[in-house]
This record gives C-alpha cells, sequence and structure tokens, in this order.
C-alpha cells in the first residue's frame, strides 16, 4: 500500500475486503485511537503495554464495517463511538471499570444498565458539546487580537520544520509569565524578548506572527481539549 | 508520519470546513460529502505535493496571467458585494427556510420559519454563499439532524418567489433557479441513500405575503391551496405542526402527485380567490354570513390580508400595552372590528375594549398564529353603516 494513499480511499478500499488497506488505515490512525482512548479511561495508554490499546484497535477495525459512506456520520465520530462502547464493553468484562472510568461514566452506568450502548454515547454527545464551547471561547479569545480561524489557514506554515519552530515559539511565550502577561496585555508578541530567548530571526518570528499568537493563547487559556489535541501527533507518533 | 491524516473542525462555511490537525496545521477543506460538526474530527484528504519545478512554473504562470488580466483579476479579488435582493426562496422540509438571494443568487440572509427551521440554521454559515451551494448544505444538515431517514417517506418543496412583481420573465427565472435548487437537492439525497419527493414552484409575491400572515412558508401555504383545490380537508394548522411529507400522506396517498401539480400551477392567486371560504375554514378564520369575506370582497383581492399582532399578551388581554398592537390591512370602509380572546374577552391587543378604527378592514374573522407565535386572539366583525 503506498504511504501517500488517500485515507478516505483506504477506508473504502479496506470496506470492499482489501486487508493490505484495512491495515495501512489501522496504522495511520494509531495516534487517533490512543487519544480516544486515553479521554475515555482518564490515562496515558501506549500501545504494546495497555490492553486498553488492543481494543481500541480491534473497536476501530470494527468501525471500518459498520461505516456506511454517505450515511450522514463521520467515520471518525463513528469511531470515536464504536471504541467507547467496547471499553465499556471491556471494563465490564474485567471488572475493574470501577476504577479506571471516569465519574461522569460512572453517573451513566445506571443508564447504560438498561441500554448497554446509551451511557457512552451521552458521554460523546456531551463531549463534543464541550468541544464545541471550547473551539466558540477560543474563537472569541482570538478575535480580541483581531484573527480569525481564516487568517490562521493562511498564516500556517507550510512545513513541518517551519510550523514545529513557530510552535516552539508559542510554547516558550505561554510558559513564560513575563511574555504571556506581554501577549495579554499589549495584544503583540514580545518579540525582542523571543528574539534572544529562541535565538531565532525576528524577521521568521514576524512572518508567523498570527500563528504564534493563536498557539500562545491555545496553550495560555483554559482549552484543555485544543492544547491536547495539538499535542497528540508527537505523542501518537512515539507509540505507534 | 508523511501528512495530517486528520484534523479538528473548527468552523463551517458553506461546503467548506477549516480544520486544526495534531501537527498544528490549519487548513481549509472542500468538501462534498455531509458537512461534519464543529467539534468533530475529519479524515482528511492527501494534499498531492508537485516537484519544486512544477510550483515555480505555476507561480510563473499566474504572474503572466495576473499581468494579462490585471483588471479582471482585481474584479475577482475584491470581496463579493452584496447585490440587489432578487428572490425569495422558501425551502420545506419541516423545518421551513427561507433565504433571500441577489440577482447573482448569491444568499443575503437566511431565517428559520419555524423553530425547526431555527434549529436547522443555527449550525452553518450560508451568507454569501450561491444559492446551489446553500441548498447541498442546508440539506446535508436536514439529513444529519434526522429530518430524512432511510427508508422512510420525505419530501422537500423549493419555492422561489420574486422579490417584486411577477412578470413573466421573472416567473421564468424563477423556475430556472428552482429547477437547479431541486438538482441539488436531489443529488444531496440520493448521495445519502434517502428516497425523497422533491419538486419545486414559483409564486407571486402576494402568495408570500398571505403566507406570512397564516404563519406558514409561501411553500406550505401554496401545498395548502393545490390541497383544498384537490378536496383534500388539510387545514394550516396541520402544515404548522407537521412535515409536508406526513400531513399530505395522511390524507392522500398520491399526495407526490399535488406536488407536481403545484409545479405546474402557474396562477396561485386565482386559486386563492376560488377557493374564498373553503380557505378560510382551513385558515381557521370564521366564515361570516352578511358580512363575509366574499360577499364584501368580490374577487379582486386574495382572501387574507395582512394581520400582525406583534408581541401581544395572549394571558392579558386587557391590558394596555404600547407593544401590542393590531395591524390590519386597508378594505372596507365604515367596518368595525372587535377582538376577542380565546376566554370570551372583548378588545384588542394594547387597547382594551376598543374596536379597530373604521377604515382599517375587517376580513380577518381569526388569527391563530401571527409571525409564527400562537396568539389565538379571535376576531368579530360588524358593519358600521
Amino acid at each position: 500500500m503506498p504511504p501517500e494513499a488517500d485515507p478516505n480511499q483506504l477506508l473504502l478500499q479496506a470496506r470492499n475486503g482489501d486487508a493490505g488497506a484495512r491495515e495501512e488505515l489501522i496504522r495511520r490512525f494509531t495516534p487517533f485511537i490512543l487519544a480516544v482512548v486515553s479521554r475515555a479511561t482518564g490515562h496515558f495508554i501506549r500501545l504494546g503495554e495497555d490492553d486498553e490499546a488492543s481494543v481500541g484497535l480491534m473497536a476501530f477495525n470494527e468501525a471500518i464495517d459498520s461505516f456506511r459512506p454517505g450515511g450522514g456520520s463521520n467515520f471518525l465520530t463513528l469511531a470515536e463511538t464504536i471504541i467507547r462502547r467496547r471499553l465499556v464493553d471491556y471494563f465490564r468484562r474485567e471488572g475493574r471499570h470501577r476504577r479506571v472510568l471516569s465519574l461522569q461514566a460512572l453517573e451513566n452506568e445506571t443508564a447504560a444498565t438498561v441500554d448497554p450502548l446509551g451511557g457512552e454515547e451521552i458521554n460523546l454527545v456531551n463531549e463534543l458539546a464541550d468541544r464545541r464551547r471550547e473551539i466558540e471561547r477560543y474563537r472569541e479569545e482570538l478575535a480580541e487580537f483581531g484573527i480569525t480561524f481564516k487568517d490562521l489557514v493562511k498564516a500556517s506554515p507550510q512545513h513541518r520544520d517551519a510550523r514545529d519552530r513557530a510552535l516552539a515559539a508559542a510554547r516558550v511565550v505561554a510558559a513564560n509569565p513575563l511574555f504571556s502577561q506581554y501577549l495579554r496585555e499589549r495584544k503583540a508578541l514580545p518579540l525582542k524578548a523571543l528574539v534572544k530567548s529562541m535565538e531565532t530571526s525576528r524577521k521568521t518570528l514576524e512572518r508567523h506572527r498570527k500563528y504564534i499568537i493563536a498557539a500562545a493563547l491555545m496553550l495560555m487559556g483554559d482549552y484543555e481539549y485544543l492544547a491536547d489535541y495539538i499535542g497528540q501527533s508527537k505523542r501518537g507518533g512515539q507509540d505507534a | 508520519m508523511l501528512d495530517a491524516e486528520r484534523g479538528l473542525v473548527v468552523a463551517r462555511q458553506g461546503n467548506e470546513v477549516i480544520v486544526l490537525t495534531p501537527e498544528g496545521e490549519w487548513r481549509t477543506l472542500h468538501l462534498t460529502g455531509l458537512l461534519p460538526e464543529v467539534g468533530e474530527e475529519v479524515m482528511l484528504p492527501l494534499v498531492k505535493k508537485r516537484p519544486p519545478w512544477q510550483a515555480m512554473m505555476a507561480a510563473a504562470a499566474v504572474i503572466l496571467l495576473l499581468f494579462l488580466a490585471l483588471p479582471l483579476a482585481r474584479r475577482a479579488m475584491a470581496p463579493p458585494t452584496p447585490g440587489q435582493l432578487a428572490f425569495y426562496i422558501n425551502i420545506d422540509i419541516n423545518p421551513s427556510i427561507e433565504l433571500a438571494v441577489d440577482d447573482r443568487e448569491r444568499v443575503l440572509s437566511a431565517r428559520g420559519l419555524n423553530s425547526d427551521g431555527e434549529k436547522l440554521l443555527a449550525g452553518v454559515a450560508l451568507k454569501d454563499e450561491k444559492a446551489a451551494i446553500a441548498i447541498q448544505v442546508l440539506t446535508r444538515e436536514a439529513v444529519r439532524q434526522g429530518y430524512y431517514l432511510p427508508d422512510r417517506q420525505g419530501a422537500m418543496v423549493v419555492t422561489v418567489i420574486p422579490a417584486a412583481g411577477a412578470s413573466q420573465e421573472k416567473l421564468a427565472a424563477g423556475d430556472e433557479l428552482g429547477q437547479k435548487l431541486t438538482r441539488e437537492a436531489r443529488n444531496v439525497l440520493q448521495q445519502a441513500r434517502v428516497q425523497a419527493v422533491v419538486e419545486a414552484a414559483t409564486v407571486q409575491p402576494e402568495i408570500r405575503q398571505h403566507a406570512e400572515a397564516t404563519g406558514l412558508s409561501a411553500g406550505k401555504y401554496s401545498i395548502l391551496l393545490e390541497a383544498l383545490d384537490a378536496g383534500l380537508p388539510v387545514t394550516a394548522a396541520d402544515l404548522q405542526k407537521d412535515s409536508l411529507a406526513r400531513v399530505l400522506a395522511r390524507f392522500d396517498s398520491n399526495w407526490e402527485q399535488l406536488l407536481q401539480k403545484l409545479q405546474q400551477d402557474k396562477d396561485l392567486l386565482q386559486k386563492e380567490q376560488q377557493l374564498g371560504a373553503t380557505l378560510k375554514r382551513a385558515l381557521g378564520q370564521q366564515v361570516a354570513g352578511g358580512n363575509s369575506y366574499d360577499n364584501q370582497r368580490g374577487n379582486e383581492r386574495g382572501p387574507r390580508e395582512k394581520a400582525e399582532n406583534i408581541a401581544g399578551n395572549q394571558d392579558q388581554p386587557g391590558q394596555s400595552s404600547n407593544r401590542n398592537e393590531l395591524e390590519v390591512a386597508p378594505g372596507n370602509k365604515g367596518t368595525r372590528v372587535e377582538v376577542f380572546t380565546e376566554k370570551g374577552r372583548s378588545g384588542t391587543p394594547g387597547i382594551p375594549g376598543e374596536s379597530l378604527r373604521p377604515g382599517h378592514n375587517n376580513q380577518i374573522d381569526r388569527v391563530d398564529s401571527v409571525k409564527g407565535e400562537k396568539k389565538n386572539w379571535e376576531i368579530k366583525s360588524s358593519r358600521e353603516d
């Protein structure tokens, strides 16, 4: 399977019985599976070390077969739903769900007894609503800095190296209280200080100014899901 | 990993979504399938990387083209300026939605005509989109929100109304636009494997005004006219509560033909006049004897005059309030109109115990819904000769 194959294409091929495409799809989406499992269980999951990771992989495999293209649902949302369901099944079987399931999952346990699939779906719906609220808050904070999501598409560094450098600059700003304060109060990057501490050219920082501000705000603010999301790539890469 | 495989949807506009990838990249995606919601993750299509020489060639070609067609390029790059309002488009599924589009078929505004319509619009941004894109987005959203289900009967009526005037030219342009929009909607429904009857109709601007006064969309009002003409005992209240498909299926097994008939009917105003008292009953109005609508008005106008009861206080009808007013379009002079609440207490909203001024007409016997809110004002009319 060529490594550059389109994931949507891989999904269709996998559904049509192409084992290679299925394997490749699961391999590529292992970081996603681990992120979903980690969120659902509340602790960091490693491939090859935690059983939950295998449950997630098998559930993702099941989602490939269950997915109906054009059926109104998005594949990754369906996959997330199935992974959560299978984790609940797994914890019940293992009899140790009380230790690892989130408080919300425990609260939904009564409902889930009546409808074994209901509880985790409710959790996912709630989580999606939380995510939407978090994204909305983030959009509003960006607007205070005169930045829109469209601006970020234009300002997003194309090359991986340049993006990593810009993200590193954002992390420096977020981690340094003086820099953070400067950004919040003056609505601008502390370029001089940042040039010194990063040993990067002022021009580079200026070029990616909007992108760095947006990333720094994400890391500085109460954006748990978003801040975690842009860290998943590295984590997933190591795990996978 | 070569490229981002997935992205988190942070914004939606028309057929596009903006995503953030775990690698920290912000991207715009043009999607043809169902649009994911904000907060969902989607798989990203592959970005094909071209060799550097190809990119340079492309850049050179673009620069050359820009020089050759600088005036055109300037115009193309300028933000779209809103044109003049040309058509209203009512889309009825239940949800009911109204789009206002300009002469270039760009959406100027969108509003929900019922609560389902508002809910459907809540998650989509349609302003400045082409009407064809807007209907794709709305249809997808309707499928997503479960208004169409596989193996269930479904319907959509796209009603195009020229914003001003009903010349043959404008009605023909409306027909063309309606056909284009139904094609788009059918494609989306086909992709989603939903079987639904999708029909378009073009109606006169007056029909939209009359529909608005009854609390119905122009599409549902037009269907009401066709249904009554076909002898079906459908009422406005039925159509306010439920979807077209469900209401019509209750009364007629061949309801799909009714929608097709609507498309062929070019003069609904005439039909409105012919239906007279039947229509009044379907709208929940009293058909008065000596002061009946038909006797008073002849066949000059449609059955409804515009009635607007703005923010009336239903529970305390006797109380005066500046916000309450009943506006009835000019009609028969010397006619008194008295307004009663459901409980039988008299008084126009905001004017306790008083009748409307002579000079305003009395063509409405009962208003069940005004601007989509149930008011249940009963209006009794009498002559003042």
